[in-house]
């Protein structure tokens, strides 16, 4: 039975940042600790760990630098020494990837419609990672323009695939055994 | 002179420490420790000696703690090595003593003199959970969720008596050689 002695740890009125702060810990936690636990036991550490920070009697910063880095705390779950591949992280990487591509993509053709219209002239052309690119400016019209050949979805397609396969450490589950000897 | 600190100045993330006791420090290692502070202080904005201090651990003679960073780092990572080596014994045996939620076992090391992050103290109970060393029950709670009260079973027993088995074994070993080494030589 319980010990009544001990005295009682009161649970401490969270307010809806602090449970922001604690779900972010949390899904963090979730990510990395797919290289560990199979699915149902992930899910019940996560929501056993989000019960026990529920009722710890501590401030919500200081349970959560007493727990650790997320990556850190899944590693301390680990039954043994097997290493499943984080397809939650591949999913973010290669969505962190295709963002930056998009970022640098449309910058660059900007940027070549700020020239055209500064320059005066009426049309530009270029080449972007092997994707001819255009832009426009006259008295109708004005805007950008790319080419629709396979060039457009293939190099975002190899960018996020390439991501997600070192995002995701894929090799782990080519050879599952390799780091369990 | 030996100068030992104790874990009240070493962090909780080390894992041991002894909260009620306090550092005597002799004026040669206090010296060092000027020296250490004030080269530090021109290096880092944060206090250098207390983060020196904060990455050594337990019981350890501060001229060897601070002489240099990487003897600091070899004891933190000595120290943490020896946290992790120990709470499985000590958890298996506060909970043959009486079952205890999770952080109520912290709250009982703590009461001993040890300090122990909850982010080794879960993980270890989801481990001796799944090897069947504990079994678990929920509590209703009157101040918030229930709570998950472990109790040792009877394969929790067993491997408690070998490992403090073990332990011994270990301890005699090294207060062996220890006492051996430090003995005036002829």
């Amino acid at each position: 039975m319980p010990d009544k002695t001990l005295k009682a740890t009161p649970t401490r009125r969270r307010s809806f940042g602090d449970k922001v702060r604690a779900d972010m810990y949390l899904t963090r936690l979730d990510w990395h600790l797919e290289a560990v636990l199979p699915g149902k036991e992930r899910r019940a550490t996560v929501k056993e760990l989000r019960q026990t920070l529920a009722s710890d009697p501590r401030d919500t910063t200081t349970s959560l630098r007493d727990l650790g880095a997320p990556r850190l705390l899944a590693e301390q779950y680990a039954g043994d020494a097997r290493r499943r591949p984080l397809w939650s992280i591949g999913v973010i990487t290669a969505g962190a990837a295709l963002l930056i591509y998009w970022t640098v993509f449309l910058s660059y053709v900007f940027g070549m419609l700020a020239a055209v219209e500064s320059l005066g002239s009426t049309e530009a052309r270029a080449t972007f990672l092997t994707i001819e690119v255009s832009a426009y400016s006259t008295t109708e019209a004005i805007g950008i323009s790319w080419t629709s050949d396979w060039a457009w979805l293939i190099l975002p397609t190899i960018i996020a695939a390439l991501a997600f396969f070192l995002g995701a450490r894929i090799w782990r589950a080519i050879t599952p055994s390799a780091k369990s000897s | 002179m030996t100068s030992w600190l104790t874990a009240a100045d070493g962090p909780a993330r080390a894992g041991l420490s002894g909260p009620k006791a306090r550092p005597v420090i002799a004026g040669r290692d206090q010296v060092a420790g000027l020296l250490i502070y004030f080269v530090g202080a021109a290096r880092r904005d944060t206090d250098p000696l207390a983060s020196c201090l904060d990455s050594c651990g337990p019981l350890v003679p501060l001229r060897y703690q601070c002489s240099s960073s990487t003897m600091s780092r070899i004891q933190a990572q000595q120290d943490a090595q020896l946290t992790r080596a120990a709470l499985p014994l000590l958890t298996l045996t506060l909970l043959s003593n009486e079952e205890s939620y999770g952080y109520q076992l912290i709250e009982r090391l703590a009461d001993l003199g040890l300090e122990v992050t909850t982010g080794l103290m879960y993980p270890l109970l989801s481990r001796l959970e799944r090897d069947g060393l504990v079994s678990t029950r929920m509590v209703p709670s009157t101040s918030g969720p229930p709570r998950k009260y472990f109790a040792l079973t009877e394969a929790g027993r067993m491997t408690r008596a070998s490992v403090q088995e073990q332990w011994q074994v270990v301890a005699t070993a090294v207060h062996a050689a220890t006492e051996k080494e430090s003995a005036p030589h002829a």
